[in-house]
């Protein structure tokens, strides 16, 4: 299966915030993160991107700093408050539980008899 | 200044508009990374636009979303921050007040003298809040009493005429003006059999709408019908006052039915009102019995239908939406037809409507006087409070200018050190309040015992509590009083320049004079308030032992063989009785009796027409009917002729006294004794002449009076007497047998006021009492706090100038002198003050005029005393600091810093 798979709603946040626990970056940087990761096969908008940091802001998982990329831009920097880590840690584990969970229900066999 | 303008540009981003602009930033950078990529992937740049567009997604939703989105953050942002500055200015605050305690603790003299000084000034303001509220401001126990109105008809002479029962009809019936209107008489001594026992009892009158309009529900039974106060004469039914209920009649629930007995008339019992309600006479009585106001001329009282009649208030409860101008105006119309079933005619005829609130009108005239007294008081104590208080932080701030210098020095903020002096004297105020507050409890109990018991022996109704209004007035004055005198501390502090106080060896700044004014104002507001003070206490000397009559060693009774309904003849045989009966009791000297209408030593309100002709009999005078021997019990002097004898009786000629006044009108330059007097046309030959002997007030014209013999004229309608019985001894010691023995005569004749005639003419002048009591208090303690004050001005002084004194007496001057000069300065200070203040007092003393009987207000011996009272306090004060000053060991001094 190689073609485009749309985000799940709310799992946006968690993957923001996963690469963000790589290091500070700014918005395209984090973009660019998403393509390499997922083999380009995240269909993503790039405005949804910019949401999702201005909403995890808001909430103060994250924290934004002005500064200049390494292109001489002026771009926003991006990086986890101790609260964003400690919620990145919590989401990530509910969610590897509960793939693991439907994993288990799909891959079972036919009802034994 | 440099932090606030820092703190400007942080959040400047939190505008909207440049919110707006970083976010497009944000949005122009990506786009140009995303371009830049494209291009370098071989597009062409206007498809890399258009490709890096597409890529976006909706821009215009997006900026929509970010642009809300950093709004919401930026309000939490500023949100966190006022939270954090508040959260500083808080933990100031509280290093502030632990700081004031702890300085405090360490000047323990300080602090107290301040605290106490507060404390006695609040607790006088308050005091005279508290009754100026009762009679004035507090509003009717009941819901929505600021809707509660009286409705008057003001005469010309500053009076208010009430309107009637009528008129409270007409009133009733102007519904788009009142919805409830209820007419009320209070309160009237009546005799009521209560299970076989006589009692006195004040009776109001109301109609049945009086107690649904203040809200009270009975508990016990139910309140008047309407059809039971509507028309006259019909409905006997009454309502007692709970504590009534409780103490006679043990709180026994089967009351509702039983009978009580009012001037022979017979009525139901058929409620009790709710524990605590006493009406609403306040300044007259607490309101013992309840009748309906049609059954008046039942028991003697009130209106007669169709005859014009202003015997009763109207308490009534404006229409929802009309304020009391549009009521006004409203019944402005009724005007003629009101005053006309008030008065009869229509010169009343502008109807005002005042709101319900404190006592009936006419005891705020009466009342109006003292409480404008109590609180001018209130306010000088006040003034020298404050001007101790400001004196006082004055010099503690100059001796504490190191310290302040050094914390200035070492980087405190100016502000900072200011804030810090102002919530000290927030503690300070605190503390004194606090004080001031307790003390007024005892002081406005003390104001109160002065009106609880009135001279005929009843029991006043004077509520002077301690509610929101009067707390939040005591708040108020702490709070104006620690801005009066913490800014000025705090002002001075703000000019201390750190480098030249520490540079300087002396302890305190070299700028503060000695505050002499302070001490001028304190000693004026001192000598005005204790002119008054002697003033009116020779006053009430000359009242006690008032001119012309002897009060010791004088027993009053009164017997009222009226309320047991005998008739004029029985009245009499009882009268005579009960006279020998008391002329028999050990220890009684003479006894004699005079008609009681009013008291035995006081004006009578019977006035008759004399003259000396039968046709001349112009002279309006006042009528006393006495008993034999009356004047020689009072020790009266007869100036001419001779007093009435058992011989002048029914049957003997018509004679009559009169007072030397009546007796100069009746036979100007000749013997007035001897000659024929003409009263109401029957001929009366006058036998003797008396001084005129009526207390009066410093002002009051004199009211001639003629005497006429007890036994010659029949038993009026009030048919009872009043006894003066003269003893060896103390009187008070003979009360209870004379009680005892009267009862004996016959029980079911009630007797009343028995109590010395000391006592009665003290408690007949209870505003002169308590003016003069508390403006002793205040002159006493005016004058403690303008000596301590005094004192600490001359002590600092001292401290301050030990160095030069101590060359001074090196140099060879006597201590002697120095301390003179000290007391020079001071006692001149003083001097300006005590003739300041007395000038003052012989400006404002008239207004205690009406309370001065037998000294003019400028009596010179009040004042000399008053003078002299306050130099004598100044001097002490002013010399022991001086002293210390002429023992400073000059050695010591130099060295000393």
């Amino acid at each position: 299966m190689s073609e485009l798979m749309p985000v799940l709603k709310g799992n946006l946040d968690m993957l923001v915030l996963k690469a963000l626990s790589w290091g500070e970056m700014h918005g395209f940087e984090i973009l660019d993160w998403l393509e390499q990761r997922s083999g380009g096969r995240l269909d993503v908008d790039d405005s949804a991107v910019y949401q999702a940091l201005h909403r995890l802001e808001e909430r103060d998982l994250i924290r934004a700093e002005w500064g200049v990329s390494d292109k001489n831009r002026k771009v926003r920097f991006y990086r986890l408050t101790a609260g964003g880590r400690a919620h990145l840690r919590t989401e990530a584990s509910r969610w590897s539980a509960y793939a693991e969970l439907l994993l288990g229900i799909m891959s079972g066999d036919r009802k034994p008899a | 200044m440099r932090r606030r303008f820092r703190r400007l540009f942080r959040h400047l981003p939190n505008r909207l508009d440049l919110l707006e602009h970083e976010i497009d930033d944000e949005i122009a950078s990506h786009l140009a990374e995303r371009i830049e990529r494209l291009e370098r992937r071989g597009l062409s740049p206007d498809e890399a636009r258009v490709e890096a567009v597409r890529r976006f997604g909706d821009l215009a939703a997006a900026r929509r979303q970010l642009t809300q989105s950093a709004r919401r953050r930026a309000v939490n942002v500023r949100a966190r921050e006022r939270a954090e500055e508040m959260k500083a200015m808080i933990h100031g605050l509280k290093q502030d007040a632990r700081l004031a305690l702890r300085t405090l603790r360490l000047h323990k003299a300080f602090a107290v003298a301040t605290v106490a000084t507060l404390g006695l000034a609040i607790a006088a303001a308050v005091t005279a809040f508290s009754f100026a509220d009762a009679i004035f401001l507090r509003p009717l126990p009941a819901p929505a009493a600021h809707r509660l109105v009286n409705v008057y008809l003001p005469k010309s002479n500053g009076r208010y005429g009430l309107v009637g029962p009528a008129g409270v009809a007409l009133l009733r019936d102007q519904h788009e003006v009142f919805d409830r209107a209820a007419a009320e008489e209070c309160c009237y001594v009546k005799f009521v059999r209560e299970r076989g026992a006589l009692d006195q009892r004040f009776a109001a009158l109301v109609s049945a709408e009086f107690f649904p309009l203040l809200g009270v529900t009975p508990a016990l039974g139910r309140f008047f019908r309407a059809d039971e106060t509507s028309r006259p004469g019909s409905e006997p039914v009454t309502i007692l006052n709970y504590d009534v209920w409780q103490r006679t009649f043990g709180g026994d629930p089967r009351v509702l039915g039983e009978h009580v007995t009012i001037s022979g008339q017979d009525f139901t019992i058929v409620g009790v009102a709710p524990e605590g309600f006493d009406g609403i006479g306040v300044g007259r009585a607490k309101s013992e019995i309840w009748l309906p106001i049609t059954m008046a001329s039942s028991v003697g009282l009130g209106c007669r239908p169709g005859v014009p009649c202003d015997e009763s208030d109207v308490l009534a409860r404006l229409a929802p939406g009309v304020s009391i101008a549009r009521a006004t105006a409203r019944i402005q119309s009724l005007g003629r037809e009101l005053s006309r079933l008030s008065i009869g005619d229509d010169s009343l005829r502008r109807p005002v409507v005042l709101p319900a609130s404190g006592a009936l009108v006419a005891t705020k005239r009466e009342y109006s006087p003292l409480a404008r007294l109590l609180g001018a008081i209130a306010a000088l104590l006040m003034v020298i409070a404050c001007a101790n208080l400001s004196g006082l932080l004055v010099v503690r701030g100059t001796a504490r200018g190191r310290e302040i210098a050094l914390r200035l020095a070492l980087g405190a903020h100016r502000l900072r050190v200011m804030q810090q002096l102002l919530v000290e004297s927030g503690a300070l105020a605190f503390l004194g309040a606090t004080l001031g507050l307790l003390l007024s409890l005892w002081t406005s109990r003390a104001l109160m015992g002065f009106f609880v018991v009135d001279s005929e022996g009843f029991e006043n109704y004077f509520p002077i509590a301690l509610d929101a209004r009067v707390l939040w007035f005591a708040v108020g004055i702490a709070l104006v009083t620690t801005l009066a005198f913490g800014l000025l501390p705090a002002f001075l502090t703000a000019r201390v320049e750190p480098a030249e106080v520490l540079k300087s060896g002396t302890p305190g700044t070299g700028r503060a004079r000695p505050r002499y004014e302070l001490v001028a104002i304190q000693v004026a507001l001192t000598s005005t308030l204790l002119s008054g003070a002697v003033l009116l206490a020779r006053s009430f000397t000359h009242l006690l032992h008032a001119q012309r009559f002897d009060a010791a060693h004088v027993a009053l009774i009164r017997v009222r063989p009226q309320a047991a309904q005998y008739d004029s003849i029985r009245s009499a045989r009882y009268v005579h009785e009960v006279a020998d009966r008391i002329a028999a009791l050990p220890g009684v000297e003479r006894v004699a009796f005079a008609r009681g209408v009013g008291f035995v030593w006081g004006s009578s309100p019977v006035e008759v027409n004399v003259g000396p002709s039968r046709t001349d009999t112009a002279s309006h005078v006042e009528a006393h009917f006495v008993s034999s021997g009356f004047f020689g019990t009072l020790r009266i002097v007869v100036l001419a002729g001779r007093e009435f004898t058992a011989a002048d009786g029914p049957d003997a000629p018509l004679v009559a006294m009169v007072s030397e006044t009546l007796a100069r009108t009746l036979s100007p330059g000749a013997d007035v004794v001897g000659r024929t007097m003409y009263v109401e046309g029957k001929a009366f030959r006058v036998i003797g002449v008396v001084p005129d002997y009526l207390v009066r007030m410093a002002g009051e014209r004199i009211a001639p009076m003629a005497f006429f013999s007890f036994w010659q004229h029949a038993l009026g309608p009030e048919g009872d007497a009043r006894f003066a019985v003269r003893v060896h001894g103390d009187p008070s010691g003979v009360l209870s047998s004379l009680r005892t023995a009267v009862h004996a005569v016959d029980p079911a004749v009630p007797v009343a006021e028995v109590m010395t005639l000391e006592e009665q003419v003290d408690k007949s002048y209870p505003q002169i009492r308590l003016g003069q009591t508390v403006l002793s208090a205040a002159g006493g303690l005016a004058l403690l706090l303008s000596a301590i004050g005094l004192y600490g001005v001359i002590a600092f002084l001292v401290t301050r100038r030990t160095r030069e004194i101590g060359v001074r007496i090196a140099l060879g001057a006597l201590p002697s002198r120095v301390a003179g000069a000290l007391i020079g300065d001071g006692m001149i200070a003083v001097s300006a003050g005590i003739v300041a203040g007395l000038t003052g007092a012989w400006v404002l003393t008239h207004v205690l005029s009406a309370w001065l009987v037998g000294v003019s207000p400028h009596d010179p011996l009040a004042f000399a005393i008053a003078g002299g009272l306050v130099g004598a306090a100044s001097l002490v004060a002013c010399t022991i600091p001086a002293r210390r000053a002429g023992r400073i060991d000059p050695v010591v001094a130099l060295r000393s810093e």
